[in-house]
């Protein structure tokens, strides 16, 4: 009887385990052409059905695409692209997932969960937006940043204050890198942040790590020294 | 055992013919790291575009003359990448023909207007200016958008 009550026991702690797991976890659903992953200096191919940890570089190479499963969530990532997934957890009831859009376009589809409060967000060099249960295309390099919303909508909060509600055919649209949003001052120890940056855009400024295999990552990388940054949160949030 | 032997070599061969293309996803995060990119760097680029394999720069630069995109540019390889250049390849690449000036005359100049015009590139100095190898990437994004490059 013990011995059963043990087996049941220990059963039922490894199907909580793999369920909380699930939930957290970061997977490769497809790869279309040259993608690759780092998780430190170096690069390696990014293969279907691969198991991503929080802290992963993502990078697709000339049309090429990668699609993500994180938790209930998926997120396209279109050719030329770099980003990373700096935080994707489920704690107590919350789904928070964080990613830093360094440099192309992505397309991510947040499900809106009912017993679950979904937190997603994406970081870009712009503004801040809160999402509830959409489909939401995110691009951003140095020629400006532009949100969409092919379904749902969402709050577009740039650091001007300037509150925009996005959905259907409306997208914002921000050129260029605004010196008013936010400046870092290009200095290898110090950096000033815009008293108006949210806590989710000072974290995004740390997450940009440098392209190139033998750069790896650093606390003010070529990202953050580029001159007038501003910065975007995309914070999509349920109730 | 021969074999064997054999089906080992034919999948050896087999999977290194499957793996990606990891060179050329190193040179573009490498490259979105210079400050100016080179003429090299675009004509690689390019090449990878059109679905080739980059063999090196003089064949590469013969592979994009003959698809009509670097036609007449004798440039070196190393020698700074104006925005001119890139517009122009990049015009040809697309076969741009919603420019009046550029149809007429094909310059530079009116194919870094008719880039811009097709949001291809941004209003932001002159055919004359050099090119970061974070803007020739977003350019090629850009490229790659209008002609349908995803797999």
């Amino acid at each position: 009887m013990k011995k059963y009550q043990f087996l049941a026991i220990l059963t039922t702690a490894i199907c909580l385990f793999s369920f909380s797991e699930a939930f957290a976890r970061i997977t490769v659903v497809s790869v279309k052409g040259t993608a690759a992953f780092s998780e430190g200096r170096k690069w390696s191919p990014l293969q279907p059905n691969m198991e991503l940890k929080e802290g992963t570089k993502v990078s697709t190479g000339v049309k090429s695409t990668v699609v993500l499963k994180l938790n209930n969530n998926t997120l396209t990532i279109r050719p030329l692209s770099m980003l990373k997934i700096y935080e994707n957890s489920m704690n107590k009831g919350v789904n928070n997932t964080k990613i830093a859009l360094r440099r192309g376009s992505v397309r991510a589809q947040v499900a809106k969960g009912e017993r679950v409060k979904t937190v997603f967000k994406i970081a870009t060099p712009v503004a801040t937006s809160s999402v509830r249960g959409t489909i939401e295309d995110a691009t951003t390099s140095l020629y400006g940043t532009t949100f969409g919303a092919p379904q749902g909508n969402f709050d577009v909060d740039p650091n001007n204050g300037q509150t925009s509600n996005i959905s259907g055919d409306l997208t914002y649209d921000q050129e260029g890198n605004d010196a008013e949003s936010g400046s870092l001052v290009p200095d290898s120890t110090t950096q000033v942040y815009d008293p108006n940056i949210s806590s989710d855009e000072r974290d995004g400024m740390q997450y940009f790590g440098s392209d190139s295999a033998e750069g790896g990552d650093s606390t003010v990388d070529t990202f953050d020294n580029l001159p007038g940054n501003a910065r975007v949160t995309i914070g999509i949030q349920f109730p | 055992m021969k074999i064997r032997l054999l089906l080992l070599c034919i999948i050896c061969a087999g999977s290194t013919l499957l793996a990606q293309d990891m060179g050329s996803l190193a040179f573009i995060n490498d490259l979105a790291d210079k400050k100016t990119a080179t003429f090299g760097d675009a004509v690689k680029l390019f090449v990878v575009t059109l679905d080739r394999n980059s063999a090196g720069f003089r064949q590469d630069l013969n592979v994009l003359k003959k698809a009509g995109v670097a036609t007449g540019y004798d440039i070196k390889e190393k020698a700074p990448l104006r925005k001119g250049v890139v517009a122009r390849m990049a015009a040809r690449y697309l076969k741009l023909d919603d420019s009046l000036w550029y149809d007429l005359f094909g310059t530079e100049r009116y194919a870094f207007r008719a880039c811009v015009a097709a949001e291809i590139m941004i209003v932001d100095g002159s055919e004359w200016d050099t090119v970061s190898g974070e803007e020739l990437i977003e350019i090629m994004r850009r490229v790659g958008d209008r002609s349908g490059g995803e797999q």
